[in-house]
C-alpha cells in the first residue's frame, strides 16, 4: 500500500468514525429524552386514572346567600386546592382557596390527602342548580344544589 | 524513478487526499445534520408527551349569549410543561374558528399557562341550539375535544 492510499484511508477512517460517535450519541440522547417523557406521561395518566372526588353536600342558604360545599378526597392522589376550580351553573367562579374553606375543619393548609374533606363556603346572589368541580388533574365531579 | 514519476505520484497523492477530505467534508455535514435531526424530534416528542390539556367547562352548561354569540370555553393545563396560548386552533363542529374570532385571557394573577393554570376561551360564532363539538390544539398537536349542548 503506497503512501498516499494510506493518507485516504486515515482520513476515511476518521470520518466514520466520528460519523458512528456523532449519531450514536444522537441516538441515545434521543432515548434518554424520549424515556424521561413517557415517565412523565405516565404521571399525568396516574394522577387523572387516581384522582376521584365526592361532592356529599352542596347546600345553597337563601338567608345569607352562601352556597356550603363539602366534598371528599377519595382518591389516591393528593388535590392542591389551589388548583381546584368550582363552577356553578356553568360558569367559573373561582377557585377552592378563594373562599373561605378548610380540610378537616383546618384552614391553614391548601392540601387534600386521601379520605380528607374539604368544606367550602361560596357566596353567591343566586341560587345555582348545578355545581361542579375540576381537581388540578382535570377530573370533573358534578352534582345538584340543593336551596333552603 | 524519473522526475515524471514523482510529479505524477504526488499529484496522485495531492488529488486523492483533496477528494477524501471533500467526501469526509460531506459525510461529516451529512452527520451533523442528522444528528440535530434526531435531536429536535426527542425534543418534539417529549414536549408533545409533557403536554395535556382538558376542556372542564359542564358539557351542559356552557356559558353562551344568543345575543352576542359569545361562547365561553374554560381549558386547564393538566401536562407539566407551560405551555404557549399563541397558536391555539380552535375548531367548531368541523370548521376552524378565525383567530380573530377569539380572545384568550390566562385566569387568576398568573402571566404564564403554567400546569393547573386555566384559560378562559371567549368565541364570537353564532351556534343554533343542539348539539355541538369544540375541539381546541396546541401548536404541537395535543388536543382535547369535547360535546355540548346549547
Amino acid at each position: 500500500m503506497g503512501f498516499s492510499e494510506i493518507a485516504v484511508a486515515a482520513v476515511l477512517f476518521s470520518t466514520i468514525l466520528l460519523i458512528g460517535i456523532s449519531l450514536g450519541a444522537a441516538y441515545f440522547n434521543y432515548l434518554d429524552e424520549v424515556d424521561e417523557a413517557k415517565k412523565v406521561n405516565n404521571e399525568i395518566l396516574y394522577s387523572k386514572l387516581n384522582t376521584c372526588l365526592v361532592i356529599l353536600n352542596a347546600t345553597y342558604y337563601t338567608s345569607n346567600s352562601t352556597l356550603v360545599l363539602i366534598f371528599e378526597n377519595e382518591g389516591d392522589t393528593v388535590l392542591n386546592l389551589d388548583l381546584v376550580n368550582i363552577f356553578l351553573d356553568g360558569i367559573l367562579v373561582g377557585n377552592v382557596t378563594d373562599f373561605t374553606y378548610s380540610v378537616n375543619d383546618r384552614s391553614d393548609t391548601k392540601l387534600a390527602f386521601q379520605g380528607d374533606l374539604v368544606n367550602v363556603i361560596i357566596p353567591y346572589e343566586r341560587v345555582p342548580s348545578r355545581v361542579m368541580i375540576v381537581s388540578d388533574s382535570g377530573v370533573k365531579t358534578i352534582s345538584s344544589v340543593s336551596a333552603q | 524513478m524519473g522526475f515524471d514519476t514523482s510529479a505524477t505520484k504526488s499529484i496522485f497523492f495531492i488529488a486523492s487526499v483533496i477528494v477524501a477530505v471533500v467526501l469526509s467534508g460531506v459525510f461529516t455535514g451529512v452527520t451533523y445534520k442528522l444528528s440535530s435531526d434526531i435531536d429536535m424530534r426527542g425534543t418534539m416528542l417529549s414536549d408533545v408527551l409533557k403536554s395535556d390539556i382538558e376542556i372542564i367547562n359542564d358539557p351542559e352548561n356552557v356559558p353562551y349569549n344568543s345575543t352576542t354569540n359569545e361562547l365561553i370555553i374554560y381549558v386547564k393545563n393538566t401536562g407539566k410543561s407551560i405551555l404557549s396560548t399563541s397558536d391555539l386552533t380552535i375548531i367548531i363542529d368541523g370548521f376552524v374558528v378565525p383567530e380573530g374570532n377569539f380572545s384568550i385571557e390566562i385566569l387568576g394573577e398568573y402571566t404564564a399557562w403554567s400546569p393547573g393554570i386555566v384559560i378562559k376561551i371567549t368565541i364570537i360564532e353564532s351556534l343554533s341550539s343542539g348539539d355541538h363539538k369544540i375541539k381546541v390544539v396546541l401548536d404541537n398537536g395535543v388536543y382535547d375535544e369535547m360535546y355540548f349542548r346549547i
